[in-house]
């Protein structure tokens, strides 16, 4: 309101003053020439004055010479128009009788009079006229007045000539300057006149437009900034990240809200506060402290960020697993004005990778080490012993009799067993040993810095600890024994590769296996039961290499009924392999080693799939007989090849009620679960199944309960002698009779003889196979007339 | 009614007065400005109190408000000024002093068109309020 008034104040002054200046200076000017004039008017007013009565008394006698004195009319109307001209108020003139008079005198007008003698006649002339002062006052009052009012008027039109020239345009800019001031932006100054106001307003103008436009850019400028800036502090509120600033000597100067909550102390509690006080970082892996990042940012003046692991605590004593980084802040310069450290909570992350290490690295069900990690182990123990020349060892540890509990039992029972058995030899191991599980009932322990020896009398213990254990499940018992392959680790002895070890250790802990079970065996180059291991390792690229070439036959032996009028005839089909020079090669000697090598399933797919082709070949040339069909265990737990065999007798067509599988009474016990599921799903389709070796093996009548089979094969052992022998005699007699109870049909095997054959229709025995019957043949000799070309392992997965 | 309507309307009765030769106006304006003067109950603020109109004294002149050194008001001090010098100039010393009642009509006159009292600015020039 006051620089309102002042502008006021100031246009009005202006306004006032060209006013006042020309006003008054008219005025002065009028005074001056009032007086100049005065003075002449009034000089030239008392010439008039003092002429007047002589210039009347002239006409008076210019009058009476031109008509005489009778002629009164005339010169009364004459001197009548005279005095009116000269201002005589009045005048009387006497002559003879006559008087000639005009106007009223007034008692100020001056008096003159006179006599004249003309035409001898006396006239007396009597005049009256304002006095000189009347006329004086009125010269002046007619001066002034008439000055004043010309000079007023001029004045007026003077000032009103300014007023629109400079006041008007000046009181315009001031206004126009006064609502700009105000904050009007539109409005302009007039520019449209050709004067210098004109020039003027446009010059403004132009200032002001580009003082609007910079003052616009500005301000967008500022907008921009502080939108940038505001979106910066809002992301550096809002991001998950704690961020950190500092001055260019490590003291803070802002915290965002995470860095608040992850420091565990307000913004206002740290800011001004140098950085190593608020921020204490231990390594994860040493528990040391770890040079502040902050610090070494700024003597290294780069980014940098930790490659360790670190562990921020807190003021309270809360540890943070944290990951930061830090940057240098410089200016447009490049100099260095602050430092950011940027740094999160991996906590959560740390846990994970620890967690997925561990999984990576430990066996789920025991917690032990798994097979990747003991052998990354073994690869540097390899290597150490290398360059070092330190000596290391590694027992190789097979359970006995888990796979009895495991199927008996169950899963349950089996990971049970082996948690317990792991918590027993987790006890035996040194610090610096590595137990590890290897895969289902292998164990594997990796002795550093051990001789030989020294690893033998550790495994002495493993072996011992286990001696006095029991698993006991379901009211059951069982004892768990143990296996052990030790091996030293070196390269003379056992290779210097992680293979070479493995299958040495592996060698090992089956012959300690093969050697009774629960025992131990050193591994030395040279060992007979060793290289019977090699020999049937060797085996397992053979027999690949059989199937692949098909040299792989099938044979036949007739199972022949003691009274063939009740029972039809049986044909076993037995599996025969020729070398690659054609020589024909006894079954034992590959047989062990594809059941040691899991390649039984391999080969049992093949017995199956030619083995049924052919029959049902057989069937369809009438050659009528029940094929009887070997299975091993091994087979039995996969689940595909009971999928194979239901396939292929779909495939083939053959009658099931015409296919009579063997399982050996040891493989259906020790696969019981499996067993009876394969058992299950054939039975259902009409398939006949017979317990082979039965009496030699796990013998237990009771498993005959819960086993579906219809014929029990009696193991040849007691058969072949049982002429001779009581007791064989009885045993075969006494299972064949439980067999008949349980409706089972009985078949003896090693029927070497006629007699045997003889004795054995005597105690009621249903079949007899045997040498002395029918000696093996090949398969193909049934129908020697076709060609056996489509028969392949092409079908065999 | 403002003090530039009141010199306007004096001048006019001033220079009536002088032309009509009315010396009882004279004499009635001498009073009526010594009474102004004397009081200051000045015919514009009574006029505005009478109007209800908010009216106090403030800067009627057209100059700048100046810091006075007297408390004495100008407008006072001008009335006192004129109605002196017209009182001396008609009534005492007219022979000499004809022409002052003349351009004191004509300086009211002008004041009260132009809004410019170089008396008035003269007084406040000297400090009076």
């Amino acid at each position: 309101m006051k620089s309102n008034t002042n502008i006021n104040l100031e246009t009005k002054g202006l306004s006032v003053k060209i006013t006042g200046i020309v006003f008054w200076g008219m005025v002065l000017v009028g005074i001056l020439l009032s007086f100049v004039m005065m003075k002449t008017a009034e000089h030239d007013l008392k010439n008039h004055h003092n002429d007047i009565f002589n210039h009347f008394l002239y006409e008076i006698e210019r009058e009476i010479k031109d008509y005489g004195l009778s002629d009164s009319k005339k010169i009364m109307k004459d001197l009548t128009d005279q005095a009116k001209q000269l201002g005589v108020s009045a005048f009387h003139i006497d002559y003879d009788t006559s008087i000639l008079s005009h106007g009223e005198p007034s008692n100020d007008d001056e008096k003159f009079t006179t006599t004249l003698l003309r035409r001898n006649k006396e006239l007396h002339i009597t005049l009256f006229q304002p006095s000189i002062d009347k006329q004086l006052n009125l010269q002046r009052k007619k001066l002034i007045i008439s000055m004043g009012v010309l000079f007023a008027i001029f004045g007026l039109v003077l000032q009103w000539i300014l007023q629109k020239m400079l006041a008007k345009p000046f009181v315009s800019m001031v206004k126009t300057a006064k609502a700009i001031t105000l904050g009007d932006t539109k409005i302009r100054f007039y520019e449209k006149g050709n004067d210098e106001f004109g020039y003027l307003g446009r010059f403004i103008n132009e200032a002001l437009d580009s003082t609007l436009e910079q003052q616009e850019n500005l301000k967008k400028a500022i907008f921009k900034e502080h939108k940038s800036r505001e979106l910066a502090e809002v992301t550096l509120h809002s991001i998950g990240d704690a961020v950190i600033t500092t001055n260019k000597n490590g003291i803070v100067e802002y915290a965002n809200p995470t860095a608040e909550r992850l420091l565990g102390q307000s913004l206002a509690g740290i800011r001004g506060k140098y950085i190593e006080r608020i921020l204490n970082l231990v390594s994860e892996r040493t528990s040391q402290p770890v040079t502040n990042p902050v610090i070494r940012c700024i003597h290294e003046e780069t980014l940098s960020f930790n490659e360790e692991d670190i562990i921020l605590i807190r003021k309270d004593g809360q540890e943070i697993d944290i990951k930061e980084s830090t940057a240098p802040i410089r200016d447009q310069k490049g100099n260095i004005i602050g430092i950011v450290l940027v740094f999160h909570d991996v906590s959560n992350t740390r846990k994970m990778a620890r967690q997925l290490s561990y999984q990576a690295s430990h066996d789920s069900l025991t917690g032990l080490y798994n097979r990747h990690e003991f052998e990354t182990r073994l690869v540097d123990a390899l290597r150490t012993n290398h360059a070092q020349g330190t000596q290391h060892a590694l027992c190789y540890m097979d359970l006995d009799q888990f796979k009895v509990v495991n199927d008996s039992c169950g899963h349950i029972a089996g990971d049970q067993l082996l948690c317990q058995v792991s918590d027993i030899l987790k006890k035996q191991v040194r610090e610096s040993d590595t137990l590890a599980r290897l895969g289902g009932d292998e164990f594997g322990v990796l002795l550093n810095n051990c001789e030989l020896e020294q690893a033998r009398t550790i495994a002495e213990k493993f072996k011992d600890s286990l001696s006095g254990y029991r698993f006991s499940w379901n009211d059951n018992i069982y004892e768990i024994g143990i296996s052990i392959g030790v091996v030293a680790l070196s390269a003379e002895k056992t290779g210097g590769t992680i293979s070479d070890v493995l299958t040495a250790a592996d060698i090992a802990c089956y012959a300690a296996k093969d050697a009774g079970r629960n025992r131990i065996h050193l591994f030395e180059p040279g060992d007979k039961d060793l290289e019977k291991r090699h020999g049937e390792m060797r085996w397992v690229s053979r027999i690949h290499k059989a199937l692949d070439e098909n040299r792989f036959e099938l044979y036949y032996q007739d199972i022949v009924p003691t009274n063939p009028d009740k029972n039809i005839l049986h044909r076993e089909f037995l599996l025969r392999l020729f070398d690659e020079e054609g020589n024909l090669v006894p079954p034992m000697s590959f047989i062990p080693s594809a059941e040691r090598y899991n390649l039984m399933t391999n080969i049992d797919k093949w017995v199956i799939y030619n083995g049924l082709t052919q029959f049902k070949r057989h069937q369809d040339a009438g050659i009528h007989y029940i094929c009887s069909i070997n299975i091993s265990g091994q087979s039995l737990t996969q689940d595909d090849f009971l999928h194979h065999v239901v396939n292929t007798i779909s495939e083939t067509g053959v009658e099931p009620s015409k296919i009579c599988f063997e399982i050996t009474e040891t493989a259906a016990i020790a696969n019981m679960a499996d067993a009876s599921k394969f058992m299950a799903t054939l039975k259902e389709m009409g398939c006949l199944f017979a317990l082979d070796d039965f009496g030699s093996g796990l013998s237990s009548f009771g498993y005959l309960k819960n086993m579906d089979v219809d014929y029990l094969k009696i193991d040849g052992c007691f058969v072949k002698n049982m002429l001779e022998d009581d007791v064989d005699h009885a045993m075969v007699k006494s299972i064949t009779d439980v067999g008949h109870l349980m409706n089972l049909k009985t078949i003896a095997e090693f029927v070497e003889t006629q007699d045997i054959m003889d004795e054995l229709k005597e105690i009621g025995v249903d079949y007899g196979q045997g040498f002395g019957l029918c000696k093996p043949a090949p398969l193909s000799d049934l129908l020697p007339y076709e060609e056996d070309s489509s028969l392949d392992n092409s079908n065999i997965a | 009614m403002t003090e530039r309507t009141l010199r306007l309307l004096v001048g006019l009765l001033i220079l009536i007065a002088l032309y009509l030769e009315l010396p009882e106006l004279i004499f009635g304006l001498i009073v009526f400005m010594l009474f102004e003067g004397i009081t200051n109950l000045r015919l514009p603020i009574l006029l505005s109190k009478i109007q209800g109109i908010d009216n106090t004294p403030q800067q009627h002149t057209d100059e700048p408000e100046q810091k006075s050194k007297f408390s004495f008001e100008a407008e006072r001090a001008m009335r006192f000024a004129a109605s002196a010098l017209l009182g001396v100039s008609y009534f005492v010393l007219n022979e000499h002093l004809w022409f002052i009642p003349w351009f004191m009509g004509f300086a009211f006159l002008g004041a009260g068109i132009s809004g410019v009292c170089p008396m008035l600015m003269g007084f406040k020039q000297l400090g009076f309020k």
